[in-house]
């Protein structure tokens, strides 16, 4: 690095940030990355071993305590149901805390938003139901970017991901589901060409497995259209995967004229002809991290952070915990970022470093506490309406799903969930959910359906010691359960409620005394509505297997308002009206024209789907923008 | 199997804890009671009987007892930081600037309840002196109800787990944190492939339980295949109204853009 102060310092190398520096340093800005955690990756990338093993640790993945993957090991945040009640700390809450982040250890379900999320807003209003979502307090908006805007990002960001699937199917899942049928004749569900994006996805599907079979076998019997799961992952028997190829590939599909100057370049100048090896489903994905310096599984750290490393004008600071992003009230502007370096946990030394313009992206928890832990006392960019930093925070609503056990002996060893990740078949059958109501029917944003195998046994086996007390005889039984389950999950959607937010917990801190993250959050209406709906519904995919000899009952759960962190969206919402929204639509900071968010913290409303390429995408567009604007000698900040 | 060296636990202490860990996981009991019979030939299913301790239990919790030393500093430093909450934060004047946002003027550290350390029994611990703190009065209890007629190693278990071994002390710690503890322990090392021991016994419980989690796993679509084939059949078999149809998860054909191209033999 040439300069005393970087262009760019970008706090978190996840989606959003690892994905931006690449292209700030790619277009010749100075970008220096904080990223609270450690390279786990380091033995991999030391190693001479194509495909190491060294990372399938059950135990250390999983079970160890303290857990370090997540979060740093004197953090935490606190969670409580309402306004009303008392915070308690919880581990709950983070996605990752090591280079790369969260898209190291993601479960790799690669879905594009649908056109329909971003405007679900108009939808409402056009539905008439609008008026009785505010007044169950939810705050339903539209992006403030289009769909159209968007699909080019989102063929890059397929691209960078590797996402291997059939767009053909995908379509057919949505266009022949119900809620698309009913649908449809609304002038916002227009135009129906951008339900069928032209890109096809950059690798074939990922193979079927008896768990994704089971399940689409169950789905076929209820006439839903199903499609192989859409995976970030280098698909298992194709030979190498060219990232330059897809992005060729994406570009391709975007008309030259249409492109941004960075993406007029000639391929070749935008990515290496680095390549990566193909997945061979060993089974260690979610949670755990990729085999091998080319590793299969998508990510940061498999893409824009290793083609970083190529580039002079980049670099990453490790175990560096950023506090406050440093503000100068006069010129209103962040002129950089104070942090912790925790390389010595037990000796940690205060560092600040200064740049140009600063890029925030620590997941949208995180996020929001560093803005609000900076600046004046109420926070950075939190000065607006009633204070909109934190607020809307949403984490998809897990475990909401069915299982269904198949009868023993004989399928035990017969769904083997080693092979591969643990999602397979997918449907977009309830992304939305219908209540017939004596004046007519409703339909109530659900979220996308995914078959998901069982695959950690001793995590299983341990739990049901540490939550159950089994041991003995009843313990093998539990065990042997696990191993024939068959499970379906819905990513349902956590509509936005700016009651649901973080702030600042004001009775407890971290190892280092700052204050943690308090998270509110509870189910309203519409989620109580979609756990009702959604349950028979679900159940009823278990038909054919209760046809069985032995029978068993079909397990429902509702979400668990405490399984919080992997998925997090909201906290600082785009819109063009800062009494609104947090973030422009360049996610630009309203009144700082230097300091972006670009993690998962801009969405205005949060899918019912992974975020990850919606996340990828959107960092591909601001970081396009600001490199336009620099080209055009305007204000990037 | 050679018999196993320690140095943290004697002899004593082995014994006890191997033939605790038979009534907590009865593996060989589980084994011969159970109607799925692995595919393969394996001694313990040949009159070899298998037990916890041939999967190396003791010497997996020894290598866990390697962290003890870094687990001890953490906690030291937790009840420091526990004792002053602010007293390491970076911030200046941090009083005042917690003033400013009505931030508590006495917050706590509440890594404890967040959950993020090894606990038992609801307290942190440190996995090598939470053994030998309960070590001593296990081998104590042991000995009052050996001296009763009606003792079976089943009932001592039991009521250990249970908190109702009418010979533990009643000041004492609960003896069911030790016995989840333990259990959990033995468990991570007859699941985890990291015990010290040679397959395939190093595999029993995965290979009995038909769960396939190995390090090194390797796999390819063709083997996708043929599980799904099988799972069919077994449907068939088991209820015979299934019809395989994975023809259906067949792309339609496009080029497969960020690898060689996908060729129709490929896709048929």
């Amino acid at each position: 690095m040439a300069k005393a102060k970087p262009d760019f310092v970008i706090v978190g190398s996840s989606g959003g940030g690892g994905t931006i520096a690449w292209l700030l340093a790619k277009a010749g800005f100075e970008v220096l990355i904080l990223e609270l955690g450690s390279d786990w990756s380091k033995p991999l990338k030391e190693g001479n071993l194509q495909y190491n093993p060294i990372t399938h640790d059950e135990h250390l993945y999983r079970l160890a305590r303290p857990e370090l993957k997540r979060r740093p090991r004197g953090d935490y945040n606190t969670l409580r149901a309402g306004k009303d009640t008392y915070a308690i700390p919880v581990g709950t809450g983070w996605t990752a805390s090591m280079l790369g982040g969260g898209s190291v250890i993601w479960g790799v379900w690669s879905f594009r938003p649908l056109p329909i999320d971003h405007r679900l807003g108009t939808h409402f209003e056009k539905t008439g139901q609008a008026a009785q979502l505010r007044q169950e307090k939810y705050s339903i908006v539209d992006w403030p970017v289009s769909y159209a805007e968007m699909a080019p990002y989102y063929d890059l960001a397929e691209a960078l991901l590797a996402v291997c699937g059939n767009r053909d199917a995908i379509a057919a899942s949505v266009l022949q589901s119900p809620w698309y049928q009913a649908l449809k004749g609304h002038p916002h569900m227009q135009p129906e060409d951008e339900w069928r994006p032209r890109f096809p996805f950059p690798n074939r599907p990922f193979p079927i497995t008896p768990v994704g079979y089971a399940v689409q076998e169950g789905m076929k019997n209820l006439h839903w259209s199903t499609a192989p799961l859409p995976s970030g992952m280098v698909v298992p028997g194709g030979g190498e995967y060219s990232t330059r190829n897809a992005i060729g590939a994406a570009l391709d599909c975007w008309k030259k004229g249409d492109r941004p100057p960075f993406w007029q370049q000639p391929v070749d100048k935008i990515w290496s002809a680095r390549t990566r090896d193909a997945c061979n489903m060993c089974g260690f994905c979610g949670e755990f991290l990729c085999w091998g310096k080319n590793g299969p599984k998508s990510g940061a750290l498999a893409s824009t952070l290793r083609e970083l490393d190529d580039l002079p004008n980049a670099c990453v600071i490790l175990n560096a915990k950023a506090y406050e992003v440093v503000y100068d009230a006069k010129t209103s502007r962040a002129t950089g970022v104070r942090y912790l370096d925790i390389s010595d946990p037990d000796d940690p030394q205060a560092k600040l470093v200064e740049g140009q313009s600063v890029i925030v992206s620590c997941g949208a928890v995180q996020s929001a506490r560093l803005l609000l832990m900076s600046g004046p006392p109420g926070g950075l960019g939190n000065d607006h309406g009633q204070g909109q930093v934190g607020r809307n925070i949403m984490f998809h609503l897990f475990g909401l799903g069915s299982t269904y056990v198949l009868p023993g002996p004989d399928f035990q060893g017969m769904l083997h969930g080693e092979l591969g990740h643990t999602g397979n078949t997918t449907s977009f059958e309830l992304y939305f959910v219908k209540e017939q109501t004596q004046s007519g029917e409703r339909w109530w944003k659900g979220g996308n359906v995914v078959s998901t195998a069982k695959k950690n046994p001793m995590e299983n086996a341990v739990g049901k010691v540490e939550r159950d007390k089994l041991v003995g005889m009843p313990l093998f039984q539990s065990m042997e359960d696990y191993n024939r389950t068959l499970e379906i999950r819905i990513t349902g959607d956590d509509l936005p409620m700016p009651e649901n937010r973080v702030d600042l917990d004001p009775h407890y801190v971290d190892e280092h005394g700052l204050p943690v993250a308090r998270i509110t959050r509870n189910f309203g209406e519409a989620e109580k509505r979609m756990f009702r709906l959604t349950r028979p519904v679900l159940e009823s995919v278990w038909e054919p297997y209760r046809a069985l000899p032995v029978k068993t009952a079909p397990k429902s759960s509702d979400a668990d308002l405490n399984l919080i962190g992997d998925h997090q969206m909201g906290t600082c919402r785009m819109g063009d009206d800062p009494k609104t929204s947090v973030v422009d639509r360049h996610c630009r900071v309203h009144g700082i024209p230097n300091l972006y968010v670009v993690d998962s913290s801009f969405m205005p409303t949060g899918l019912g789907l992974n975020p990850m390429v919606g996340v990828v995408a959107n960092a591909l567009r601001v970081g396009t923008w600001i490199v336009e604007q620099a080209g055009k000698d305007a204000s990037v900040g | 199997m050679a018999a196993p060296t320690t140095s943290a636990f004697d002899q004593n202490e082995v014994d006890l804890l191997q033939r605790i860990a038979e009534e907590l996981i009865p593996l060989q009991k589980w084994i011969n009671s159970k109607k799925y019979k692995p595919p393969g030939n394996y001694p313990w299913r040949n009159g070899t009987p298998i037990a916890p301790k041939d999967l190396g239990i003791i010497e997996f919790i020894e290598q866990l007892f390697a962290t003890t030393e870094r687990d001890r500093r953490l906690l030291a430093r937790f009840d420091e930081v526990s004792a002053q909450p602010l007293r390491f934060c970076p911030i200046a004047d941090v009083e005042q600037w917690r003033a400013a946002r009505a931030l508590a003027s006495k917050p706590r550290f509440g890594i404890v309840e967040s959950g993020n350390l090894l606990t038992a029994g609801g307290k942190p611990i440190v996995r090598k002196t939470f053994y030998e703190a309960y070590l001593p009065i296990l081998i104590e209890a042991l000995a009052a109800a050996q001296a009763a007629p009606e003792f079976t190693w089943s009932a001592f278990v039991d009521a250990l787990v249970k908190d109702q071994l009418r010979f533990w002390p009643a000041a004492g710690p609960r003896s069911s944190a030790f016995m989840l503890q333990f259990a959990k322990d033995a468990l991570r090392a007859m699941l985890s492939m990291r015990n010290p021991v040679e397959p395939p016994v190093q595999l029993a419980l995965l290979i009995e339980l038909g769960e396939h989690r190995r390090v090194g796993n390797k796999y390819g679509p063709q083997d996708a295949e043929a599980d799904v084939a099988e799972f069919v059949r077994r449907l068939r078999e088991v209820g015979g109204k299934f019809v395989p149809e994975s023809q259906r998860f067949l792309p339609t054909i496009h080029p497969r853009v960020g690898s060689p191209p996908i060729t129709m033999q490929e896709v048929v």
